[in-house]
């Protein structure tokens, strides 16, 4: 039934009309229309995301929409975790740290595996290869740790940091 | 402002002007005059008010500015006030009553009320100049200055005002553009859900995990010692098969009986009465035996004839993967100078388990041993020899790397090394290789292929590893062969490095895992260059 669409609605009350294929990318939904056997005309409310992420989120389902599947969860493949974002993603993930926040958040509670993993990704290199204070930087983090508590905890970690 | 305070307020101006009053007299006068006032309001003939003492008259005009009004435009008060500011026969109630109204307007502080009054007094003058038709102000024109004065203050005080407003305002949406600009900013990363802070550390490695711990306490306390953060860690980064070994069964499973690994007493005894009687011949020409090392210990060979047992007379087919926590922190503090075995205690033994998961298990070729088949100094005409070099390459991990080649005639010359400490689970050796042609040897190849036809394709690798407590792999000819050698040599030349996969090797419980690799039949002509060895853990 390519084509047909459902409708759901942003928690600021935008109603969008998105492919059911489209749709079905987010776990969530999937299992809404199907598990919980909704009537298709119905609109599905998403309270947690607003429209403007959600927009964000549609961009990405329709570009991803033809990608493989991923491979299973327990897959044997998992060491192969690379940090590569494709190009496409890269651009899509030009955005604000806030929103980046959002669409990982956004990304969990609609369970899109592939959209988690690349805006987690895409966290993670901002992360990687940076000290604790470089990190608080970039993230605006508050260091609310006492110098004693900060050497206690230098201490701890020689095992593994100075080996 | 109450009926004492205004009093007061009333006695304070008639005493400035009046020096000669006291103020009793001038309370006397402000009774007298508030009686006058509300009589006053019931006048339609104002002319009665100028009968009336001037001291009277001048609280009167005080009392009825704080009686106004404010919010009626047009009222008797008004009138009042302008007869007799016009009409009085001497000027002292004008004097107490422009003063009274500078005092209102300065002290008082309420722009907007002091704007009221003067307007109301405005407009009455207006309409009494008009009704009066009153042809010239000129002798009032101090109560204009009076007016014009209060109305420059005012109008100061008024531009303040906007300018703290606006000041004020613009500080308002400075700190709100402020925060919101920075909300945009934040990720939060601190106030992340749980499970997304799992997602996100597998993509990083140990040292980003520990440096991100150390950024503040949240994230400190969520990580660093949290046994369950670690074991999510293992599960996202390892998969679920290898969570559950190393959280889950490893530690719970017992361990595998002597009798069934062939390493009972007897079993060694055995074993070691074989070697004894033939070592010397054994080692000299088993090139197994050499990767053992088996001229220096005995280990190695009582491992290979276990397993040699086990395959052929199998005593269980239920062999099982364990590991003590004992042997855990055992294996810290062997290799880690700054634990002890109270300090280890204090660490998440889930961060021990994931830190073993993600080391490196690499040995580079420089650090491994050749198989020397020089073998004892009872054998001194043994004619094999180590023929493994090292040399340079700035390509390889560590600038330098080893040449395998063998030399005429003998095949037995190869690499060795151990891996120490190997955890239970299953392994997959990689080899990263590279291959050359060595131009050196061309002619000599050459001439002993037209000696015998056929023997140019004859090349082979081999790749051989055993677990002291495990199974074995093996990578023979079948897979590395003259084929391998070429296509390998189109694919990547003699420039380019590729990791080859010798294959898995099974450890049921804590072992050294014994590795060799040779090429043989190659005539120097064909060479393997050979990076690192390396254990990495699938399942």
């Amino acid at each position: 039934m390519a084509g047909h669409k459902i409708k759901l609605q942003s928690n600021d009350g935008d109603i969008f009309d998105v492919e059911v294929e489209i749709a079905k990318l987010s776990i969530t939904i999937k299992t809404m229309l199907e598990d919980l056997s909704m009537n298709e005309e119905e609109i599905i409310p998403l309270p947690n995301i607003n429209s403007a992420i959600f927009k964000k989120v549609i961009q990405w389902t329709t570009h991803h929409k033809d990608d493989p599947p991923l491979p299973p969860e327990d897959d044997e493949n998992r060491e192969k975790n690379t940090n590569d974002i494709s190009s496409w993603d890269q651009e899509f993930l030009k955005v604000d740290q806030g929103t980046l926040f959002e669409l990982i958040l956004a990304a969990n509670y609609l369970d899109i595996k592939g959209l988690l993993d690349v805006t987690c990704t895409s966290v993670a290199n901002m992360i990687k290869g940076k000290t604790s204070e470089e990190i608080r930087q970039t993230f605006n983090i508050k260091n609310d740790f006492t110098p004693q508590e900060e050497e206690q905890i230098k201490k701890e970690n020689e095992w593994c940091e100075n080996k | 402002m109450g009926s004492v305070g205004r009093k007061q307020e009333v006695i304070t101006h008639l005493t400035t002007y009046y020096s000669d009053l006291t103020d009793d007299a001038a309370g006397r006068i402000y009774d007298e005059a508030t009686n006058l006032y509300h009589e006053s309001l019931t006048y339609t003939n104002f002319n009665l008010l100028l009968e009336r003492d001037e001291k009277i008259i001048s609280a009167l005009v005080t009392i009825i500015i704080f009686e106004i009004d404010l919010d009626k435009l047009k009222g008797l008060h008004g009138q009042i006030m302008m007869f007799i500011l016009f009409s009085y026969k001497t000027i002292a109630p004008t004097y107490v009553f422009v003063q009274a109204i500078g005092h209102y307007v300065q002290d008082d502080g309420d722009v907007i009320q002091s704007t009221k009054l003067l307007r109301i007094i405005l407009d009455s003058l207006y309409d009494y100049v008009k009704k009066s038709k009153i042809d010239s102000l000129n002798s009032h024109s101090h109560l204009f200055k009076s007016f014009n004065r209060n109305l420059n203050l005012l109008e100061q005080q008024r531009k303040e005002m906007l300018e703290d407003v606006k000041k004020q305002e613009e500080a308002e949406k400075f700190i709100e553009s402020d925060v919101e600009a920075e909300i945009k900013k934040i990720m939060f990363i601190d106030y992340l859900p749980h499970n997304i802070l799992y997602h996100l550390c597998k993509y990083l490695s140990f040292i980003d995990i520990i440096n991100l711990s150390k950024t503040c306490k949240q994230l400190y306390i969520l990580t660093e010692n949290d046994n369950y953060f670690w074991m999510m860690l293992i599960k996202n980064h390892f998969g679920f098969k290898l969570y559950k070994r190393y959280v889950h069964e490893i530690f719970y499973n017992e361990k595998n009986s002597d009798y069934v690994l062939y390493r009972t007493n007897k079993d060694k005894e055995k074993f070691e009465k074989y070697s004894e009687i033939n070592k010397l011949f054994l080692v000299c020409i088993t090139w197994v035996f050499n990767m053992l090392n088996c001229k220096d210990s005995i280990d190695g060979y009582l491992a290979y004839k276990s397993l040699m047992k086990q395959k052929k007379h199998p005593r269980t087919n239920d062999l099982r993967m364990s590991l003590t926590i004992e042997e855990v922190f055992d294996y810290y503090l062997k290799r880690n100078n700054y634990l002890t075995k109270e300090n280890i205690l204090q660490i998440s033994f889930y961060k021990l388990i994931y830190f073993y998961l993600i080391e490196l298990k690499r040995l580079l070729a420089v650090n491994l041993f050749g198989i020397h088949l020089h073998c004892s100094k009872d054998h001194l005409n043994c004619i094999n020899r180590l023929y493994p070099k090292q040399e340079d390459d700035l390509t390889s991990s560590i600038g330098r790397c080893v040449r395998l080649y063998t030399v005429r005639s003998q095949f037995l010359v190869g690499i060795r090394g151990k891996f120490k400490s190997i955890w239970p689970g299953i392994y997959e050796i990689i080899c990263r290789i590279k291959l050359d042609k060595n131009e050196e040897y061309l002619t000599f190849y050459n001439e002993y292929c037209s000696r015998a036809p056929g023997s140019e394709k004859n090349v082979q690798c081999y790749f051989y590893a055993l677990a002291g407590h495990g199974l074995d792999c093996e990578c023979n000819g079948k897979k590395m062969n003259f084929n391998w050698f070429e296509s390998k040599y189109l694919l990547y030349g003699n420039q380019n490095w590729f990791n080859e996969t010798m294959g898995k090797i099974k450890v049921f419980e804590l072992s050294d895992i014994y590795f060799g690799f040779q090429i043989k039949n190659e005539y120097c002509y064909r060479n393997t260059l050979l990076d690192y060895v390396q254990l990495n853990i699938v399942e």
